[in-house]
Order: structure tokens, then sequence, then C-alpha cells
């Protein structure tokens, strides 16, 4: 008994060791070189960015956590800022943002999930209701949605520092997909 | 001296059984603590072409340039990574003297002279984890080497011309604890394989450029 004791013991910090996690702040977003020549790629006026609001499920979309250590947001600690910083990140190095443009693109965040528990992949999976108006008018409403995957592993040093670049990476692209959409193109034209 | 219940039940543990509790534990112990101290060294691929600063001699009218630098890991943003090497990149270009002024931000100087540079870090040994974990475990007895392959794209794009697109590889090979390195390369440590790595790429980038007639 004192045997089994001892190898529960033994196991608990084995897996404390390759599983546990620690809370963690992501990076600043960084911009994406396909997502700005996408962009440059759209002829028109430059792009003013509102407020990327939380959708129905309100602030838990903010919660997210990898293998027990949350991992947030580093503006105001929300994942909706995170969203409109990079937008704006990406316009502003393409040349391509005004704060006062009478072209405005808004948005909110309705699906907001990362999971890097599993031992094979991990997932990312953000869903935005982009809307761009025209002198107040709305020319663009379009819920834009990405499903991310990457290779997992059983260890945290590896799992967990991937869930959080991939997680970042998801948005990335949730952003060129918005830049590639037709009718996004359409609108800014 | 008054002994605390949990030192008295530890007193009547026959010492056969502490023993053997201690025998059990010690390399659990030793692997969670130890295996952070095992000797890593990275050595640098030589195929790519070596070029000097003093190679690089401007062809034609200098301009100012906006450069974007992205760093992947197997094909997506690598937030972290582009952050910390960027710098490096800027550096480079500007130390290069080969345009004006050299930025990240949109610039009306910069005329619409954009570089884009892409580095790529790509799976070699697929299996990298598992000969890590196969070193930890023994201290390093059993050494491991790796290969992190890195492909970059970059992309010249001036007003009215078509692009110039540029296209690149390379290897950092890294051992840790008991493994031989490559033959014939001088050991680096992590930062300074990764810098030159990066130096690498970039200067090639310009060189090529360069010899194109396009800076």
């Amino acid at each position: 008994m004192k045997m089994l004791k001892f190898w529960f013991a033994a196991c608990v910090s084995v897996c404390v060791f390759f599983l546990s996690g620690c809370s963690a702040t992501a990076p600043n977003y960084q911009t994406s070189n396909d997502n700005i020549q996408a962009l440059s790629a759209i002829p028109g006026q430059k792009v003013a960015v509102g407020a990327i609001e939380y959708g129905p499920k309100g602030h838990a979309l903010n919660s997210l956590s990898i293998r027990g250590g949350s991992f947030n947001s580093p503006i105001n600690d929300s994942w909706a800022a995170y969203v409109q910083g990079a937008l704006e990140s990406e316009l502003t190095a393409s040349g391509r943002f005004d704060a006062n443009s009478t072209i405005k693109v808004s948005g909110t965040l309705l699906e907001n999930d990362l999971d890097g528990a599993s031992f094979s992949t991990g997932t990312a999976h953000i869903s935005v209701r982009f809307v761009v108006e025209r002198n107040g008018q709305k020319v663009y409403d379009q819920v834009v949605t990405v499903d991310n995957q990457w290779d997992s592993s059983m260890i945290g040093a590896v799992a967990i520092p991937a869930a959080r670049r991939n997680y970042i990476a998801t948005i990335s692209v949730l952003i060129g997909k918005l830049f590639r959409d037709e009718e996004f193109e359409r609108a800014l034209r | 001296m008054a002994l605390t219940a949990s030192t008295y039940r530890i007193s009547r543990c026959s010492s056969r059984s502490l023993f053997r509790r201690i025998a059990l534990l010690s390399p659990l112990t030793l692997v969670v603590f130890l295996t952070g101290c095992l000797s890593q060294k990275m050595y640098i691929d030589p195929a790519l072409p070596k070029v000097e600063y003093a190679e690089l001699v401007s062809t034609g009218e200098k301009h100012s340039v906006q450069v974007f630098f992205e760093f992947q890991s197997k094909g997506s943003l690598n937030a972290n990574a582009t952050q910390q090497l960027k710098p490096r990149v800027l550096a480079d270009i500007k130390k290069s003297g080969l345009f004006t002024s050299v930025s990240e931000a949109a610039d009306p100087t910069n005329a619409g002279y954009k570089l884009f540079i892409t580095i790529n870090n790509v799976p070699v040994d697929k299996n990298a984890v598992s000969k890590g974990v196969g070193t930890g475990l023994t201290f390093g007895l059993v050494g491991t080497m790796v290969t992190d392959g890195y492909t970059c794209k970059a992309s010249y794009q001036r007003p009215e011309i078509a692009p110039i697109e540029k296209n690149y590889t390379h290897a950092i090979y890294t051992t840790i604890g008991n493994a031989d390195g490559p033959k014939g390369l001088p050991p680096l440590k992590p930062q300074e394989a990764v810098f030159q790595m990066v130096d690498g790429f970039t200067l090639n980038i310009l060189n090529d450029l360069r010899k194109d007639s396009a800076l």
C-alpha cells in the first residue's frame, strides 16, 4: 500500500513536470507579410478602425487557458482589444490607416477558443463579425471564422509555447481571411 | 529534543524502506532539476555564401525603404521570434548603407520601396523532441544532434516595376549532451547562431539585389 502511494505521488510529480503551465501574457501582435501584401493589393482610401466589442458570450471569451495556466492579452487584458490592435497594426504597416477616415472597420468577437490540452493536436477557433461603414452606411457585414490546428505534445514545455504561438497566428490568419474576402475588398474600394 | 508526529513516523520507518524511497526519488529529482544544465551547442551550416558588408556597394540611385520582417514556425507567424529578430534585420540593412533610410513604418519618403523578408523555421528532424527527452533522461550521456531548417523568402517592391523575389535555405545544427557536432564547424551560443543565420539571409538578399542592379 505504501509503495502504491509512493508511485501515485511520483506519477503526480512527473505529470506536474510534463503538463503544468503558468500564467502568461501574449507578445505584442506582429504584422504578417502575406496580410500586408494582400491589403496593399486592394486599391482605395485609408481606413479607420472602430472597436471590436464582445458578442453574446461576453467577457467569458476573454478567458483562455493552456494546461492550467491562463493566457492573457497584453492590451487591457482583453482579446477583443487584441484583435482590434492587430487589425490596426496591419493597416498602419501598409500605410492604409487613418483614424479620421470616413471608412471604418469595427467588429464583434463571437467565438474565442484555445485548446492546448491534447497530446497530439492543439486547436484554436476564433470568429468575428466584421462591419465596414462608409459615411455611416453599412457596406460590409460578414462573420469571419478561422479554425486552426497544430502538432501538440505530451511535454508541456513543447505544447504550451506551441499553443501560445499558434493562437496568435490564428488571429493573423483571421485578419488575412478578412483582407482576402472579395466583399471586403469591394467595401474598401 | 521533542519529536514532531511526522519525524516520529519517519524514525519508525525501517532504514531499508527509507533508502529505497530515496533511491527511487533521486533520479526523478535529478531529471527535474538537472536537465536544464545539459550543454547545448549550435553550429551554422556553411552552405549559404558568406557576404561581407564591404561587398555591398550600391550600383544605382539610393532610396529609402520600408522593411517588413516576419519569422514563422512551420509556416505560422511566430510573434515572439519576430519581435526579437526584427531589430537585428533592420540593423543589418541600415549597416549595409544601400538605402538612404530604413524604417518599418509607412513613411511618405519611402515612395513605394518595400522589402519583405520572411524566415520560416521548418522541421528537419521529425522526432527531435523524443531525442531530446532521451538525452535529458540520461543526463546528457546519450547525446543528441538535431537540425533546424530555415527557408527565407524576400520580395523587393519598387513603384511601377515588377517585384524581385529571392529564396534561400539555411540550417542550424544543435547538439545537446554528449554528442559531436558537424566536423569543421565552430560551436556557437544559441543567440549567436540565430543572429548569424539572420545576418546570413539578410546580407545575401542585399547582395543578390545589388547584383540585379536593383540597389
